[in-house]
């Protein structure tokens, strides 16, 4: 599904990805930790094609396609999904009415037919109800004075409806108390799928006691440093990442 | 004509003027007396050139153009446009002439200048020309010299209506330039309340010169709506003049795009204490469109409030301007006048020109001003995308957000409702080439 292959890229002019390799095939979750600052949530914005990061080198392939050809919306259409480290607040925006937007823009690409208004509030309400959100956050402002753990509630709440093919979470259980961590997990969970992959970008081994990974990689200064299994997280967990350094010069 | 000197055009604009004033019927009534001193005022006047502060970024130039002095052709008429799901009593003045009334509800009553007689001519005789005098500006010496009538509207003393006015000053669906020269004088008596919906519509090429006074008794209170949603070719020069009594309360709500020339010319003067305004104005200009918002609150007297915010985008080449004059008047102790704007540059090329202008004689008041200029949060228009939202939506999403803080406080549900779908006609319009 996804092949990244020998990526580089600079921010303000600055290398952060170095030639990094990562597959990811339908049906995988894939963890990605590391050490603050190493590049994963350069790498999730490149993927996910914001602006300000320059792709040097390397290639990135999606479904066949050639994912760094394509405009934001148009990655998100075709079925990207980046639920963001620090999602942004929009006051004056419902909440409803983006995620109204969003669902359309989505699923008229796909050639599925809009809903009504009552079939969308019926969607939105259940889902907000799986992820234990009140529904009156639908009415508030995208984000607006959310607390942090609601706004990662938020973010898979967009991607439960949007359904996306990839979905890549960026830190989506930090900041979430351990009810809550059982409640996103289970949302994840309730994705996955054999045609759909997800990258999970964390720090605590504990999310992948919910939601196991099939591989986990370790990106270090701007590489995957190392991949394996679930146990590899354990591993990181007791001794960090500074044997991975010492191993690897 | 388009190769002539600018000194040229405005002599040939202003001897038209005088000629077709002159054709009016001899008249010694109250039309015949306004137009007399209109005209009298014009010939006097000198109109307002590029060293002029009122007008710096203003220029009248397309107001000069052929035509825009014509009178309308007779028999004219105008699609019906009702905002939907609102339940109203009309009044239209279709091209500067007013329309037959419709029958109001107890309390309401509108008189055409033609047609006054007792009460309503006396209140007539005091207060037209009294708050929008001829001798202070030449346009409103214009309108007083060519309007082919007025209306008197006045609500009785005590009298709560509860089915807003509404007032179309509407051009007619004739492609012929013309200039039409609305008059309407709106008097809320002693502890009355009103809602008065104005509404500018046409986009034709046409000079629409309007003159409203509002005067408002003791106690009385006034929410004026100002809805001009029409883009496109006319030029609208609006003069707005209100008087609040003591404890009066008047609320203006405008929400208007820019037109190839649209300038409200707002005078507010608090001349009762403790009288209470508030104006909240939502502004949009697209490609190469215009609009002036002259404010001038005068506080005369002690105790008034004033808040005023504003919310202005413009995008492409258009331009938006805000003079916000804030006169508190020596004696207008414990006065609190507050000016807040907030402006959304879309275009690197576009231009919004916000000037506070405060000026204060009285040591024991309260008076703020402040101005931001943005641009849309590039954070939000990334997040809004990576949702699949197009750069078109996302942009005109966190342009509605903008506008919102102003818009959603609309006191008339049925109005608000209106808005959404009219500014997201205005943003979803095609950027045009430049004009030449
Ligand atoms: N706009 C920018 N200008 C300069 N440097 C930047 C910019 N954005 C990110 N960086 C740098 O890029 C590096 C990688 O940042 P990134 O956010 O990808 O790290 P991360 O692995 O996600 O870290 P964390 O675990 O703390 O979230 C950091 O050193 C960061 O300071
Ligand atoms: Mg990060």
């Amino acid at each position: 599904m996804l092949k990244i292959t020998n990526l580089h890229a600079t921010v303000a002019d600055t290398p952060i990805l170095k030639g990094l390799n990562l597959e990811i095939n339908a049906g995988e979750v894939h963890a990605i930790m590391g050490p603050n600052g190493s590049g994963k949530s350069t790498l999730a914005a490149v993927l996910a094609g914001r602006d300000g990061y320059e792709v040097t080198a390397g290639s990135i392939e999606y479904l066949g396609r050639d994912l760094l050809a394509l405009a934001v919306e148009e990655r998100a259409r075709a079925g990207v999904f980046l639920a963001f480290q620090y999602p942004v607040e929009i006051p004056g925006v419902s909440n409803m009415e983006f995620l109204r937007a969003s669902l359309e823009a989505v699923r008229s690409h796909r050639g599925e037919p809009n809903l009504s208004a009552v079939e969308f509030m019926k969607l939105a309400r259940a889902t907000s109800a799986q992820l234990q959100l009140d529904p009156e956050f639908l009415k508030r402002g995208v984000n607006e004075g959310f607390s942090g753990g609601e706004k990662k509630r938020n973010e898979i709440l967009q991607m439960l409806l949007l359904q996306p093919n990839l979905a890549i979470l960026d830190e989506t259980d930090s900041g979430l108390d351990i009810d809550a961590l059982q409640v996103v997990a289970d949302g994840v969970n309730a994705l996955r799928s054999p045609e759909r992959a997800i990258i999970m970008v964390t720090h605590y081994q504990r999310l992948l006691d919910y939601v196991v990974p099939d591989q986990v990689h370790v990106l270090a200064d701007g590489r995957i440093l190392r991949s394996g299994g679930r146990e590899l997280a354990l591993e990181l967990e007791a001794k960090g990442y500074g044997w991975l350094r010492d191993d690897a010069a | 004509m388009t190769t002539m000197k600018r000194s040229e055009r405005i002599e040939v604009f202003a001897r038209t003027a005088r000629t077709r004033s002159e054709n009016f019927p001899a008249d010694t009534g109250v039309l015949g007396r306004l137009r007399a001193a209109g005209r009298a005022a014009f010939s006097a006047a000198e109109l307002p050139n590029p060293k002029t502060e009122a007008w710096k970024y203003s220029r009248i130039g397309p107001l000069l153009e052929q035509g825009l002095l014509d009178r309308a052709p007779a028999g004219a008429a105008a699609t019906a446009r009702p905002i939907p799901g609102l339940d109203v009593q009309s009044i239209a003045i279709l091209d500067g002439i007013p329309q037959p009334l419709p029958t109001f509800t107890p309390g309401v009553s509108v008189t055409s200048f033609a047609a006054l007689s007792g009460a309503e001519a006396a209140a007539v005789e005091t207060h037209l020309g009294r708050l929008a005098a001829v001798s202070e500006r030449p346009f409103v010496a214009l309108n007083a010299a060519l309007l082919e009538d007025g209306l008197l509207i006045q609500v009785a003393p005590g009298v709560d209506v509860a089915l807003p006015i509404e007032l179309l000053l509407a051009q007619s669906d004739g492609a012929a330039p013309r200039g039409v020269h609305p008059r309407v004088l709106v008097i809320v008596g002693q502890g009355a309340r009103a809602t008065l919906i104005e509404r500018h519509l046409g986009a034709a090429m046409a000079f629409t010169n309007s003159v409203v006074e509002v005067v408002l008794a003791d106690g009385a209170q006034l929410d004026h709506l100002r809805l001009a949603l029409d883009a496109g070719r006319g030029r609208w020069l609006s003069a707005l003049d209100v008087e609040l009594g003591r404890a009066a309360r008047y609320h203006l709500w405008q929400a208007q795009l820019g037109a190839a020339f649209r300038r409200n010319e707002i005078r507010i003067r608090l001349a009762g204490e403790g009288a209470e305004v508030t104006v909240s104005g939502a502004g949009l200009t697209r490609n190469n469109a215009h609009l002036d918002n002259q404010l001038c609150l005068e506080h005369r007297v002690p105790r008034g409030t004033s808040t005023q915010v504003f919310r202005n985008i413009a995008g492409e080449t258009s331009r938006g301007i805000l003079n916000g004059r804030i006169h508190i008047h020596r004696g207008a102790q414990k006065t609190d006048a507050q000016l807040h704007t907030k402006s959304l540059l879309l275009s690197s090329r576009a231009e919004i020109d916000v000037k506070p202008e405060l000026e204060i004689y009285a040591d024991d008041v309260k008076c703020a001003h402040g101005a931001t200029l943005g641009q849309l949060d590039a954070n939000a228009l990334f997040y809004l995308r990576s949702r699949g939202l197009d750069e078109t939506a996302a942009r005109t999403l966190l342009s509605f957000a903008f506008l919102a803080e102003v818009v959603d406080g609309f006191p008339v549900d049925a109005v608000r409702e209106a808005l959404r779908p009219a500014l997201a006609q205005a943003f979803a319009a095609p950027a045009e080439e430049d004009a030449p």
